[in-house]
């Protein structure tokens, strides 16, 4: 068999591996920041691994080094909307899962609505 | 399998867009209906139609959708109840639509109209040789059809001017609009009204790297995002492209960066007045490139008599409506954006 498929196979399934761990963690995990550094891994891990893939596969073509450009395009958008919904989720005040705390006794989707938080904002005044 | 699966998702983000309270979410799974239907689009083949789609839907109708919901309550508190008529409208035009589907040709019939129709060999075997053009759309849009098109980039302009009628005149009105104005300015003061908790622990450090990633991301992505943009307008000889789809991307690149360093300052870079000038410039461009057409002693619009080669005059005669396109199309999106987000910068 041909060293070039061989390497593309490892590469995909390696990708395929990552998006699948990233799946089982988006649901698994117990809260949005846990959930969001899962989903980081497919992102930026997977995406680039499956890439490469095809990248391989196509040889040392036009067609790879448009893949290329996808690749790092992909990667740092990605990386920076995690960061900032990760970021968006902190400052509109997700509680983070604390350890101890049993799966879904927490409410990972709590985030404090306009109205309760000028309410608790007037019990503090009080 | 996908030609069943992706057009059932679309039916559960339609409907789930309908039945979600949250209106953040609502919009969020209305921008996923459109990145479906992008792929859905790429699957059929349109693959000009999904960069649009992918643009226009999943991008800038979003972030018009946001800076409306800006404005308004996130969570939709309208009382539940049915009216009748309007749902028996609905009914019927549902209805209507679905038996007009039933005329529509199954996927991949070889015998549909465009494949039967007369006039289609004598756009596939003239495209290259009068036009120019390897790619027959492009030759259909820009020179067979060039009229039809020259019309459309005019529609789109005129759209772009009625929102400029409606939204710029309501902005300077004094009375009914300044209660509204003071409120959205009395509502930015306080942050907490619209759910965002300040966060009071840190706030040098949180300044200081506030926003260091967005605006190093952005400065680096926007320069290609408007290559991209010039690369699908000139592109659109050879591929999927054109002025349509480029004049998107460079409209979206100019959102971008008014999105991240804000209002002010995107209009250091595309001031108001440019860009109502590019509106109407680019129609100019167009129908200028069809004048001069006259001048040289041919038809409106006949590209070929630019040059004494008539087919390397067709091409270049395509490539400048493409760019009035171009011109016209950003120009409208940017207006779009700065004519909904206008009321919060005080003018």
């Amino acid at each position: 068999m041909d060293i070039r498929v061989i390497l593309t196979a490892l590469f995909l399934a390696i990708g395929c591996f990552l998006f699948l761990v990233a799946s089982i963690g988006v649901i698994r995990f117990p809260d949005f920041f846990t959930r969001m550094h899962a989903a980081g891994k497919a992102d930026s891990l997977g995406q680039a691994c499956i890439i490469i893939g095809l990248m391989i596969y196509s040889g040392f073509t036009q067609v790879s080094l448009k893949l290329l450009l996808i690749m790092i395009t992909v990667f740092i958008i990605n990386t920076t909307a995690t960061h900032y919904l990760a970021k968006a989720a902190y400052l509109k005040g997700v509680k983070p899962w604390v350890k101890g705390s049993k799966y879904g006794e927490t409410n990972p989707f709590a985030v404090p609505s306009a109205a309760n938080v000028v309410a608790k904002k007037a019990k503090a005044k009080r | 399998m996908t030609d069943l699966a992706i057009p059932l998702f679309l039916v559960v983000c339609g409907i789930a867009v309908l039945l979600v309270k949250d209106l953040m979410s609502s919009i969020m799974i209305f921008s996923v209906y459109s990145l479906m239907m992008a792929i859905e689009w790429c699957r059929l083949n349109a693959v000009d139609v999904a960069i649009t789609e992918a643009a226009v839907g999943a991008g800038i109708s979003t972030v018009l959708f946001l800076v409306i919901l800006g404005r308004t309550k996130y969570v939709d508190e309208g009382k539940k109840h049915v009216n009748i008529p309007a749902l028996l409208v609905a009914v019927a035009v549902a209805a209507v639509l679905l038996y007009g589907t039933m005329d529509l040709p199954h996927l991949r019939d070889a015998n549909i109209a465009p494949n039967t129709h007369v006039v289609t060999p004598y756009y596939l075997e003239h495209s290259y040789e009068q036009a120019g053009q390897l790619n027959v759309v492009a030759s259909i849009l820009a020179y067979f059809r060039g009229y039809d098109t020259l019309f459309e980039t005019t529609v789109v302009a005129t759209a772009g001017f009625c929102l400029v009628l409606l939204l710029r005149v309501r902005n300077k009105k004094p009375g009914t609009l300044d209660s509204q104005k003071n409120e959205v300015t009395a509502r930015k003061k306080t942050p907490a009204s619209i759910g965002v908790k300040p966060i009071e622990t840190f706030p040098d450090i949180l300044d200081q790297d506030k926003d260091i990633i967005k605006r190093t991301v952005t400065k680096f992505l926007i320069p290609f995002i408007q290559l991209f943009g010039l690369y699908v307008i000139v592109h659109g000889e050879l591929g999927p492209g054109g002025g349509f789809q480029g004049g998107v991307i460079l409209g979206v690149s100019i959102i971008v960066y008014s999105l991240v360093f804000g209002f002010e300052e995107a209009k250091k870079r595309m001031s108001v007045k440019t860009k109502d000038l590019l509106v109407s410039s680019g129609v100019l461009i167009y129908g200028g490139i069809g004048v001069i057409a006259l001048f040289f002693g041919g038809n409106y619009l006949q590209y070929g008599v630019l040059l004494p080669d008539p087919q390397f005059g067709s091409v270049v005669g395509i490539m400048g409506i493409e760019i009035g396109v171009g011109i016209t199309v950003a120009a409208v999106m940017i207006t779009l954006f700065y004519e909904t987000v206008r009321i919060d910068a005080d003018d």
